[in-house]
């Protein structure tokens, strides 16, 4: 398709105002999901008065997070400052860009997609770095360096997890490891690849039982203590973009993502990604947080052994099927 | 020239011109976290080029390794030794001579980039990862297992120096 060049660019630009847009809508709906997923378990009713059952009040919560003061400590470096909420939210809406939502619905077929997909988050970790070291304060550096460590240890199995499939499906294009899933998802022929993806991922995307740099008894808020207003809502956009995308991702990955009989592809990946988030949000609700030692314990000296295991075992199966 | 071709050849130079004001900015700036970003931004402005120039697997693993891994290395060193006051070039006991090396390291890049046949923008094959993994475990096999040995080495020296320390 041939455009001239300021028609590409302003398609460019409307292609990521409806990102942040999409984004936007879904972290208001996930945040909806989780208080009243967690009011369920809790025994309560979660949020009632705005809208009916409350389904207004994320909405609610969002203008008034736009419209609140912008405060920077008074000590606090300028430039990084605002940097580092930029840095964790852009990557967290990059990496949506991959994953096949259907058919014709994805963005860029890349054909490293799914090296993209683990590659893009390492930036964010910069972001937090920055956010934490710029805010001038004892509880953000010391939550920005506790996510950012777990961030990196936990990406090695992850990564070395994902490999297993790259594997079998003999591709890095995200669109070819669902096609190789046509017969049978990946979550039959390797079960123990797609428990170590959901773990690792919830320990990635910084999330309980996993949320170490945020824990509020600790910490009081992590790396966005300082942060508020607007700003304070990027961390809160990433934090959902990246639970949603490595949700969607895993059900790409492991759960055959769009394929299914009679409904439309996109209607079968919104399911799988909502079962895989709900899980997510029950283990959140359920489990207790680890100790910031256990945590990292955890990352190197049985997670990483056990992905390298899994990784030969992979090996192994795929020899088994002779493919 | 086609359209698409033109903004190909328009996101080049523009990459390129953030990749030159990053490098600059990284050695002219005062402050060690301001030089790291721009290092950082460099870094992401060349993974621009590698995949404007068909290698997507080297861009992504420029963004992988380098933005990923290394500046965020750097930044972490910064922040433990807490250090980002004193600038590190004025720990350089011999600055004529790193100036030398370095106008003899930029002159052969230089010379090499300008001598060797380089590829158009847009130009390139679909299955360059093949080609490259097949390099790696073929005629490259033994540079690439080398560099393995290389990096295992210098772990177990990080580990030895630690634990000299703690004694």
């Amino acid at each position: 398709m041939e455009m001239s060049l300021p028609l590409t660019f302003a398609a460019g630009l409307l292609w990521g105002a409806a990102a942040f847009t999409i984004v936007g809508a879904l972290t208001a709906g996930l945040v909806l999901a989780e208080r009243k997923v967690s009011a369920r378990i809790q025994g309560r009713v979660g949020p009632m008065h705005t809208g009916p059952h409350g389904a207004l009040q994320t909405i609610a919560d969002m203008i008034k997070l736009v419209m609140k003061e912008d405060v920077r400590p008074a000590r606090a470096d300028a430039t990084a400052f605002r940097l580092g909420p930029l840095l964790v939210a852009v990557p967290a809406i990059l990496s949506l860009a991959v994953i096949p939502f259907g058919a014709p619905l994805v963005m860029r077929d890349l054909n490293v997609g799914v090296l993209y997909f683990l590659a893009i988050p390492g930036v964010t970790v910069i972001g937090l770095l920055l956010a934490g070291w710029a805010s001038y304060d004892n509880y953000s550096f010391l939550g920005g360096l506790r996510s950012s460590a777990q961030f990196i240890s936990y990406e090695i199995p992850r990564s070395l997890t994902v490999v297993t499939v790259v594997m079998l499906a003999g591709s890095l294009s995200t669109v070819d490891v669902l096609d190789a899933q046509a017969t049978v998802p990946y979550a039959v022929l390797l079960p123990f690849s797609f428990f170590l993806y959901c773990v690792t991922s919830l320990a990635e995307i910084n999330r309980l039982p996993f949320d170490m740099p945020e824990a509020e008894s600790e910490l009081v808020a992590g790396y966005h203590t300082e942060y508020s207003g607007f700003r304070w809502a990027l961390f809160f956009l990433a934090e959902y973009a990246g639970f949603f995308a490595a949700a969607a991702f895993g059900a790409v990955l492991f759960l055959g993502g769009g394929n299914g009989p009679l409904l439309p592809p996109i209607v079968w990946l919104a399911v799988k990604t909502a079962a895989l988030l709900f899980i997510g949000m029950w283990i959140r609700f359920t489990l207790p947080r680890f100790r910031a030692d256990q945590l990292m314990r955890l990352a190197w000296k049985v997670f990483l052994p056990a992905s390298l295991a899994n990784l030969v075992l992979a090996a192994l199966i795929m020899r088994a099927l002779g493919s | 020239m086609t359209e698409s071709q033109n903004i190909e050849q328009l996101l080049f130079v523009a990459f390129g011109i953030v990749a030159a004001g990053g490098a600059l900015f990284a050695v002219a700036t005062r402050s060690l976290l301001r030089s790291i970003i721009a290092l950082g931004a460099f870094l992401t402005a060349v993974a621009g080029e590698f995949y404007l120039l068909a290698a997507d697997f080297l861009a992504v693993v420029q963004i992988f390794v380098y933005v990923g891994g290394i500046v965020v290395l750097m930044l972490f060193a910064l922040m433990l030794s807490a250090s980002g006051v004193r600038h590190p070039m004025a720990a350089i006991d011999r600055p004529a001579l790193g100036a030398a090396l370095s106008y003899v390291i930029g002159a052969g890049v230089l010379w090499g980039s300008l001598t060797t046949d380089l590829p158009s923008v847009g130009a390139g094959t679909d299955d360059a990862v093949d080609a490259l993994g097949r390099a790696l475990l073929g005629s490259q096999l033994w540079s690439f297992e080398l560099i393995g040995v290389i990096l295992l080495a210098s772990v177990i020296t990080a580990l030895v120096i630690v634990r000299r320390e703690r004694r």
